[in-house]
């Protein structure tokens, strides 16, 4: 279950100038990088999990390359890392990957729904070392299954 | 001789309520009470000491952070610790907006590691082209490197897999060129000494704050990591 709240902590500052509306002041051009970077990997993860999803298929970088008329070189450079693509590009790359086009979307980003997931959490706790020690302290530990 | 007052602390009751208990949920046991007692000398002490507990003492300590993306609504794949090197070019404050816009950058580019389904990674060293990590030499030292390539210089973020999909990331260097917010020298070449020195702090690094723990080696990419991706 999510936590809904405002933006709360470390995001709150930084979002500072979103929240002031449209009368508030420019926003920082570091932030502006920010947001720029993160709508890159957004594309880029579209683009190469469709991808990933075709090679799954058989289709290959250089079969992708011929369909859409580019080297393999730059369709490896598309593919291999985020980058300021053209419209135009992730066009071809759709088409050629899956024949899909784009359908844009956005979000709200001052209205957050916190997810409660955390990886972190998750996964086995390794006991690494039991040692037998005499101390002055013992630990008494309770343990129980997990629902 | 062992750490025992580090070893106390997987008790979970001097651990924050952000990183004890929760961080066993969904495991077939977890501790759900946990008591310590002066039973005088002699008595027998069961130290449980694992490397997840040493992290969480040490993020408790200031010694280590967990990078948490600015957006909270972002999907959490993989988790990112980072040292105070890292977290101060992430976090700030910075010197100047080129040094800011330019770490913000890295910054997305961490979040990046934590939420995106798919990394493309370079499994073999000296082949790298274009990835976004991909693991250095020797591979069984585990020193892995994340590539922000963009704006020039690019950047180079090492790191150890603490667990699979928990990414340590210790240090920054610029690939190429001089960065004068930067502390470090560029890389150069693969096979530079540059290299070597940067793989050789990122080991030290480890060494400092986890001497009893080894990052994993696995000789599969899914022994590391969720969603890695080598291009064919």
């Amino acid at each position: 279950m999510g936590v809904t709240s405002v933006i709360t902590s470390q995001a709150a500052p930084f979002f500072a100038e979103l929240a002031a509306g449209h009368a508030g002041p420019p926003i920082p051009e570091e932030k502006l990088v920010y947001f720029r970077t993160r709508s890159r990997n957004r594309l880029f993860h579209f683009i190469l999990s469709k991808f990933v999803a075709e090679q799954k298929k058989g289709l290959t970088k250089a079969a992708l390359a011929r369909r859409i008329g580019k080297s393999p070189e730059v369709i490896n450079r598309w593919l291999g890392s985020p980058s300021n693509l053209r419209v135009d590009s992730i066009s071809d790359l759709l088409i050629g990957i899956s024949a899909e086009e784009l359908a844009p979307a956005s979000e709200l980003l001052l209205e957050q729904t916190a997810r409660n997931y955390r990886p972190w959490d998750d996964g086995e706790i390794k006991i690494e070392k039991v040692e037998t020690k005499t101390s002055a302290e013992t630990v008494k530990l309770s343990l129980h299954k997990a629902a | 001789m062992p750490d025992v007052s580090a070893g106390l602390t997987l008790g979970a009751v001097s651990l924050p309520s952000s990183l004890s208990l929760r961080s066993v949920r969904s495991v077939p046991f977890k501790a759900k009470s946990a008591k310590m007692t002066r039973a005088g000398i002699g008595n027998p002490l069961l130290i449980y000491k694992s490397m997840r507990a040493e992290i969480n003492r040490l993020i408790d300590d200031g010694k280590l952070f967990e990078l948490n993306p600015l957006n909270e609504k972002d999907n959490r794949v993989r988790t990112v610790i980072m040292s105070r090197e890292i977290n101060s070019l992430v976090s700030g404050p910075w010197a100047s907006a080129e040094m800011a816009a330019r770490c913000l950058r890295l910054r997305a580019e961490l979040e990046n590691f934590i939420s995106a389904e798919e990394i493309t990674v370079c499994w073999e060293p000296f082949e790298a082209d274009v990835e976004q990590i991909g693991r250095l030499d020797p591979p069984h030292w585990g020193v892995w490197d994340l590539r922000s390539r963009d704006p020039k210089p690019g950047l180079r973020v090492f790191f150890r897999f603490a667990d699979k999909d928990v990414a340590i990331f210790f240090t920054c260097s610029p690939r190429s060129l001089n960065v004068s917010w930067l502390d470090r020298l560029p890389l150069f070449d693969r096979k530079s000494r540059e290299w070597k020195l940067a793989i050789a702090d990122c080991l030290a690094e480890w060494k400092t704050l986890l001497p009893n723990h080894e990052p994993i080696n696995g000789s599969h990419l899914s022994d590391y990591i969720t969603g890695g991706t080598v291009l064919r």
